[in-house]
């Protein structure tokens, strides 16, 4: 045997094993944190980075996934995570444009998952479509308090349209569910279409109502028989107006145009 | 002093100082393990006055080379000094190894070098310390060292290439002559 074969033998021969070197480390880190409590550090530093590093990316990948997939809804271990940004998204929404927008989206995204169960789970779920419907009617609210008309009309029309992919949605996913399902279904398409013409009625009927409170900002009283007049509203609107003879003592103004 | 210096230092020296101590019990691994635990153990506890930058292996090696001359006084023998374990092996340890006659040939041949000599060459071939740390540890100059281990492994290669061509010699006088077929 050559002297460079035998000598490379001895060492491998006096190899200490790994284990015996990982314990008695075990053993002297251990001591370490008794013997110089002050240099202790329960943390090494760039085991601490490595953590926070994953601990942020396994957050924002599982938030991302919560938030995007239809299928984490209630009872799914995620399913917290994506209430809790659906949560944080609408109270940082101010004007009520904005919030009936967010309420139509939480509809939309309601109906995704139910959707998504009923095809690929064949599951049916109520609770849902319930909540999505209340989305709406919450959504229906806040486009009450929105003041511009143009607006308003844009986002019934919106809500309307939602509202037809709803019921297009319900009626594919009928054939393949249970006749109870069906059932209740119908129910559902039959009371929402009630509560949304409703809704829309009562909108539409205040759209077309002529006067909106008017605080007037100039005021001049006119003699009757004058030529009209244009008063500023306290929105700003410009109205035209002519004055009527007093009737009952009360002063009577005649609206031309707004 | 932190924590993440002493395990550098134990990563570092851990090998080497299980080597050092291993070819000088008789290759007894249990035994070896539970000096090389000690050695460790008093190493941590004067953790806070080693100076990298004055010793980086003679300090650890110096604190073995006196446990281990201890450890000889108190249960074998009791002149031990720690120069001697330095070289401990070449009288006493390789006779302890069951092992094949290779090995026993290799220390036979190792014995036949001066101490100098040995010690350069387990410090360097057997244990893997380089010259700078052989340097610190001998307090000789590297490029000395270097001559010095570069001779003395030239002395060992002839040597083996003798035992060789006498392993050669004798697996040949032993082999019986062939018949002739009648």
């Amino acid at each position: 045997m050559s002297l460079k074969k035998l000598i490379k033998n001895l060492k491998a021969e006096s190899r200490p094993e790994k284990k015996y070197k990982k314990a008695l480390w075990q053993h002297l880190d251990h001591k370490f944190d008794h013997m110089y409590p002050a240099a202790r550090r329960t943390v090494p530093r760039y085991a601490l980075v490595a953590a926070v590093v994953v601990f942020v990316l396994l957050g924002v990948g599982s938030g991302a996934y919560a938030y995007d997939s239809p299928g984490v809804i209630e009872g799914h271990p995620l399913h917290f995570i994506k209430e809790n940004i659906e949560n944080l998204e609408g109270k940082i929404k101010f004007s009520p444009e904005k919030k009936a927008e967010w309420h139509l989206k939480m509809q939309e995204r309601r109906l995704q998952e139910a959707e998504y169960y009923a095809r690929k789970k064949n599951e049916f779920r109520k609770q849902l479509l319930e909540r999505g419907i209340n989305e709406m009617g919450l959504s229906l609210e806040e486009m009450q308090r929105i003041s511009e008309k143009e607006q308003r009309q844009l986002m019934l029309q919106h809500l309307s349209d939602m509202e037809k992919a709803q019921i297009e949605m319900l009626q594919k996913i009928k054939p393949q569910l249970s006749q109870y399902s069906q059932q209740v279904i119908e129910q559902m398409i039959a009371e929402q279409t009630r509560r949304m013409h409703e809704r829309v009625g009562m909108l539409a009927e205040e759209d077309q109502k002529p006067f909106e409170p008017i605080r007037m900002r100039r005021f001049r009283i006119l003699p009757a028989g004058m030529p009209p007049i244009e008063i500023e509203s306290s929105s700003g609107t410009i109205i035209t107006a002519e004055m009527l003879p007093p009737g009952n003592g009360d002063m009577q103004i005649r609206l031309i145009s707004y | 002093m932190n924590k993440r210096d002493f395990k550098r230092f134990y990563d570092k020296n851990f090998e080497r100082i299980y080597r050092f101590v291993y070819f000088r019990v008789g290759a007894d691994h249990e035994l070896a393990e539970d000096l090389v635990s000690e050695i460790f153990l008093k190493a941590l506890e004067k953790f806070h006055t080693y100076d990298p930058k004055i010793s980086s292996a003679s300090w650890i090696y110096t604190i073995a080379k006196n446990h281990l001359a201890n450890f000889f006084r108190s249960k074998y023998f009791r002149d031990v000094e720690p120069l001697e374990v330095e070289v401990w092996w070449q009288d006493a340890t390789w006779e302890l190894i069951d092992g094949e006659r290779d090995k026993k040939a290799f220390f036979k041949m190792l014995g036949t070098l001066n101490e100098f000599e040995q010690k350069l060459v387990t410090l360097k071939y057997l244990e893997g310390y380089n010259y700078q740390e052989m340097s610190e540890m001998i307090g000789k100059p590297k490029v000395t060292l270097r001559v010095a281990t570069h001779r003395a492994i030239n002395k060992l290669k002839n040597l083996a290439q003798k035992y060789e061509l006498k392993e050669i010699n004798q697996k040949f006088k032993s082999r019986k002559p062939a018949g002739k077929k009648i």
